[in-house]
């Protein structure tokens, strides 16, 4: 089994899918490759509970395994994934947005390097602690419109290119560069509001 | 985290005998959806060609004789107002498409109106505007009683019009003329320039701007017909005289 691991862990996504059309027990290996980081991307983009995000996850995965043969080469895997995890993420927020605490006290996993990433961009004080730092970035971005906040989840801390949001937004990069303009204004207006300091 | 997702997810998988859909599916689709983007670009280009046709048959070569409010009755709205549905569900289906959202929206409405403008006028240029609209008259529900709208005004009293049947041959430039309403009438046809003269026959039904000059008396200053039948002929209001 370890082989096999090790043997599918050097195989790209598209490879992996190539063998689960064939042998469903290989979808295990994509399972594992995307399940924290989908974990992570649900969570912020939802604040859903963990029980919540578990279901969507496993709504996300039966969706993929459903469509693995409409996946193209031409694009990205994980643009992919994370295009049918953003639908369905934002379908139940949706739908069950009066009942989603966005204030629940859950931490979001934030690494240096994403927080470097902000405190880069919006001239913020990297000396600051980084669990109080990450705690108003959550704050903020709470308050922010979901279309503007997901695409600063996209860049800050999944860390994707304009392309690739393009490719989960499914728009043009263009209009990508717009919202992200955007996104950064209305962030830097809440903290103002909230008199937030860095 | 709780629960073991990889497994779960595994499991209903076997449990419920998933399959992934067969790559058939996806393909009928992308077709379908392309399918469904020629479609709307077709109709609005068959659109395009009625209103190139009601234009310059009717609108364009009445201009001189309609007052602001029949110009309102000839205007192509109905075309272009499906022209313009018809560009925005090509616009839908386009986004529709695999690769559709890459293209900014303004960059597919230029290109679905562009395509529909060629197809329309290509259309156009093989005179199939009036077929085209007669087979609308019958088939499309609601612009029968607008084309019946604009028949109607032929029909009444009028000062500068008149539509009937041809029932004499022209000779010096004039000829009979049953009105619809069964009146008969001379037609003075001298001031119709020669450039426009059509040949006209007996049983023809046309359309007559001009001037009503005296009881039975009209003096045509342009002749158009009523229902002219398909040719392919580029001039369709040429009018010669029998000899």
């Amino acid at each position: 089994m370890d082989t096999a691991k090790n043997s599918y862990s050097n195989l790209t996504d598209a490879e992996i899918v190539d063998l689960t059309i064939q042998d469903q027990n290989v979808f295990l290996y994509i399972i594992n490759r995307y399940e924290k980081p989908l974990y992570w991307y649900i969570k912020r983009i939802s604040s859903c509970r963990d029980e919540e995000i578990e279901d969507i996850l496993q709504d996300v995965f039966i969706k993929v395994y459903q469509n693995l043969n409409n996946y193209k080469p031409n694009l990205k895997f994980s643009s992919w994934i994370y295009r049918i995890a953003r639908n369905l993420a934002i379908d139940y927020y949706r739908k069950n947005k009066k009942n989603i605490n966005s204030d629940n006290t859950d931490e979001w996993f934030l690494d240096r390097a994403m927080l470097k990433h902000i405190t880069d961009d919006f001239n913020v004080d990297d000396n600051i602690d980084n669990k109080a730092l990450a705690e108003k970035i959550k704050s903020i971005l709470n308050k922010m419109d979901l279309k503007y906040r997901e695409v600063m989840i996209y860049k800050y801390f999944e860390e994707k290119s304009y392309e690739e949001i393009a490719d989960i937004l499914k728009k043009p990069i263009g209009t990508v560069g717009t919202l992200i303009n955007r996104a950064k204004k209305q962030f830097i207006k809440i903290s103002e509001q909230e008199k937030t300091e860095f | 985290m709780r629960k073991n997702i990889a497994e779960l997810t595994l499991e209903k998988i076997k449990d419920s005998k998933m399959k992934p859909k067969s790559k058939w599916y996806f393909l009928f689709r992308e077709v379908m959806i392309w399918v469904l983007f020629g479609l709307s670009i077709i109709i609005g280009s068959i659109a395009f060609a009625l209103i190139l046709h009601l234009l310059k048959n009717d609108l364009w070569l009445m201009r001189r004789f309609l007052r602001i409010h029949e110009y309102l009755l000839y205007f192509p709205f109905f075309w272009l107002i499906l022209l313009v549905v018809f560009i925005v569900l090509a616009y839908f289906h386009w986004q529709k498409t695999e690769k559709g959202y890459k293209f900014q929206p303004i960059v597919i409405i230029l290109v679905s109106v562009v395509l529909s403008l060629i197809l329309g006028t290509v259309l156009y240029s093989f005179d199939l505007g009036r077929p085209i609209d007669r087979g609308a008259m019958k088939a499309v529900p609601g612009y029968g009683k607008m084309a019946k709208m604009r028949g109607e005004h032929w029909m009444g009293q009028s000062q500068n019009r008149l539509a009937g049947e041809v029932f004499s041959e022209m000779k010096d430039k004039k000829f009979l003329l049953k009105s619809f309403s069964n009146e008969d009438w001379n037609i003075f046809a001298e001031q119709v320039p020669d450039g426009e003269l059509i040949i006209i026959k007996i049983g023809d039904k046309i359309r007559i701007l001009g001037e009503r000059e005296d009881q039975n008396i009209f003096q045509a200053k342009l002749i158009l017909p009523w229902e002219k039948p398909f040719n392919k002929s580029k001039k369709p209001l040429l009018m010669k005289e029998n000899h």
